[in-house]
């Protein structure tokens, strides 16, 4: 469903170049659970940000589903984000004073799909929080605020689940609880990309693409053994 | 939809910052109700210094005054001392058209006595045609009569406002009362007025004959002026122009020279009174306008500030799917729910605070519904352009740098 080809992204940071991605081509099938692993500064950012249309690449090519999104308007990447993607980030990124229902169906004020009864509340549940839909951000414990930040990637039902560290800010439990999760939506189809330096939530995934000085230096099919 | 959609997402950000959202609201608030009240008062003042000019001047009339130019007095202060009765007399003799005419003179206040009690008094003579060219009678008592006038008997008529204070509730008619160490004869209680265009309590004077008030008060012969009352089809032009000619005449005045008297008609008068109301019309609501120049500045501040505060949410919005547009148009939408909101209590208070003065000390109101919608708009225009600037920076905002 991705496919990256010598993809190039350079950013300048006062008087200095830095090459964030130097030809980095990658392709990663639909039902794939891939964890992208490197060092601060490694590039992995910037590629989270490229494969979620929230960068576009300098030069090369990024097919999503066979057409080029580098040729796409602002308004046409702003559609696929909201319908093809759900982004988890490490800092959670919940409104305050916002109910977690009203959190949850964040995604839905910028759909055109007409079905959004109910999405909210079945997407809460299958994070196991369906009966905190009243609660605000602040009575959540941390684990659970991330749940209802994962429910709001759900809840357009995307293709492509990007996770940019989503355990960095949880205790050991809540982040068993966070991957356990992933785990059980890729089992369900969902091809999920996790960004992380820590191998133990590398370990989750079924691929682990480790990136450094903005290059692919390794690709192993299988970071633990794929269960069958 | 989502255009509707968008602008619930306003709402609910402007419940979630309630304090800055009451912050932003009071600037406007204070602007609008500022412009609402001032511009209500002073339509209301114009038109009720109108009303009482209508009530003043009503029926086809005109004016002859001592003293050249516009309403103003002589060179250095001094009256002009050449217009006479019998130049009034000569102008009415010789114009048909000229149906009454009643000269006047007056006094400053002038100390009047009555059973030991004095109090200072304004002292106005006319004659016996004012009753009719002004249109006022008296209530009690009879007006003096032509006679009165031709013998300058010590007669006078008083106003409620003297009946009251200074014959202290008995009847004034047929008593006697000294103006200065004059002796008259109170005969009238004339007709209540209220205050006249120049400000003057018109109930609190005495009218005496003119001649009475010439000869044993004053101790002049001239006059300020005369009001004439004209025939119902008469030409206005025609008739200045003849009465001009007939006053050069007798004042010895050759073309080329500057007349001693003016003459008026009451359309003058009122397009004077119109012009010299600017102050309501003009400055107070400029001053108004200012108020809510400050409170548009304010907002945009705070709509600024709260872009700011806001990056990650506008972040995180655009991340789900939020094209600029949305943020723009939630932004622009805020500010603008913001001053609308402000707008319509500004008014609901501002017409408040118009009973509250127009019961308590009867400050005339001309509220209406132009001056309402009008703050409504000027508040919700206030809100949009104060906007624009936040809304943009907002919409141009890059995700990856507010998601960190």
């Amino acid at each position: 469903m991705i496919e990256l080809v010598d993809v190039h992204r350079t950013y300048r940071k006062g008087r200095e170049e830095i090459r964030a991605l130097d030809r980095v081509s990658l392709t990663i099938a639909r039902g794939e659970f891939v964890a992208v692993m490197g060092p601060s500064g490694s590039g992995k950012s910037t590629l989270m940000n490229v494969l979620g249309l929230l960068d576009t690449p300098d030069s090369g090519t990024y097919l999503m589903d066979g057409s080029d999104v580098r040729t796409l308007s602002g308004d046409q990447r702003a559609a696929i984000r909201n319908e093809k993607i759900g982004f988890v980030f490490q800092a959670f990124h919940l409104l305050d004073r916002t109910t977690a229902l009203e959190n949850v169906e964040l995604p839905l004020v910028y759909s055109e799909r007409r079905d959004a009864n109910g999405r909210g509340r079945k997407a809460l549940a299958r994070v196991g929080l369906g009966d905190r839909a009243t609660h605000f951000p602040n009575e959540l414990s941390g684990g659970q605020q991330q749940r209802v930040a994962i429910a709001r990637a759900l809840v357009q039902e995307p293709a492509l689940i990007l996770a940019d560290e989503p355990t960095g800010n949880l205790d050991s439990t809540s982040s068993g609880e966070i991957l356990e999760i992933f785990r059980g939506l890729n089992q369900n189809g969902t091809t999920i990309v996790v960004i992380t330096h820590d191998i133990a939530v590398a370990r989750h995934a079924d691929r682990l693409v480790s990136i450094g000085d903005g290059r692919i230096v390794a690709d192993a099919g299988a970071a633990r053994p794929v269960e069958a | 939809m989502r255009f509707v959609r968008v602008l619930h997402q306003s709402m609910r950000a402007l419940s979630r910052h309630r304090g800055r959202t009451l912050l932003m609201m009071l600037g406007t608030f204070v602007g609008v109700s500022a412009l609402t009240v001032l511009l209500a008062i002073g339509r209301g003042t114009q038109q009720e210094v109108l009303r009482r000019f209508d009530a003043f001047f009503s029926g086809s009339s005109m004016f002859i005054r001592a003293g050249g130019g516009r309403i103003r007095p002589g060179a250095h202060g001094a009256p002009t001392a050449t217009l006479t009765v019998d130049d009034i007399r000569a102008v009415d003799s010789a114009i048909a058209e000229i149906r009454l005419a009643d000269p006047m003179q007056m006094t400053g206040e002038r100390e009047v006595t009555y059973d030991g009690r004095t109090s200072r008094i304004r002292i106005e003579g006319h004659s016996d045609a004012a009753e009719v060219v002004w249109n006022r009678s008296v209530t009690r008592g009879a007006y003096f009569t032509a006679a009165d006038v031709a013998s300058a008997a010590r007669v006078a008529l008083v106003g409620e406002v003297v009946a009251r204070d200074l014959f202290q509730g008995r009847d004034p008619v047929g008593e006697q009362i000294r103006i200065g160490t004059v002796p008259f004869q109170v005969i009238g209680v004339l007709a209540p007025f209220g205050i006249d265009p120049h400000g003057l309590d018109k109930d609190n004077e005495i009218i005496v004959p003119i001649s009475t008030l010439l000869r044993r008060v004053r101790n002049v012969d001239y006059i300020m002026g005369a009001r004439l009352l004209l025939a119902p089809d008469a030409d206005t032009d025609a008739v200045t122009a003849a009465a001009g000619d007939i006053l050069r005449r007798r004042h010895g005045i050759g073309p080329g020279q500057e007349d001693d008297f003016s003459l008026f008609t009451p359309v003058q008068v009122q397009q004077l009174v119109r012009s010299s109301n600017r102050v309501f019309t003009v400055f107070l609501p400029l001053i108004a306008g200012l108020a809510i120049l400050v409170g548009g500045i304010v907002v945009a501040n705070l709509m600024l500030m709260t872009v700011h505060d806001r990056r990650a949410e506008i972040g995180l919005r655009k991340a789900v799917g939020a094209r600029a547009g949305d943020i723009r148009l939630q932004f622009l939408a805020e500010a603008a729910a913001v001053t609308g909101l402000a707008g319509m209590l500004a008014l609901v208070a501002g017409v408040g605070v118009l009973l509250v003065l127009g019961h308590l000390r009867g400050t005339p109101s001309g509220m209406q519904w132009e001056t309402a919608l009008l703050g409504l708009g000027i508040a919700v225009t206030v809100g949009i352009v104060a906007g624009v600037a936040p809304a943009r920076r907002a919409a141009a905002l890059d995700p990856i740098q507010t998601l960190r």
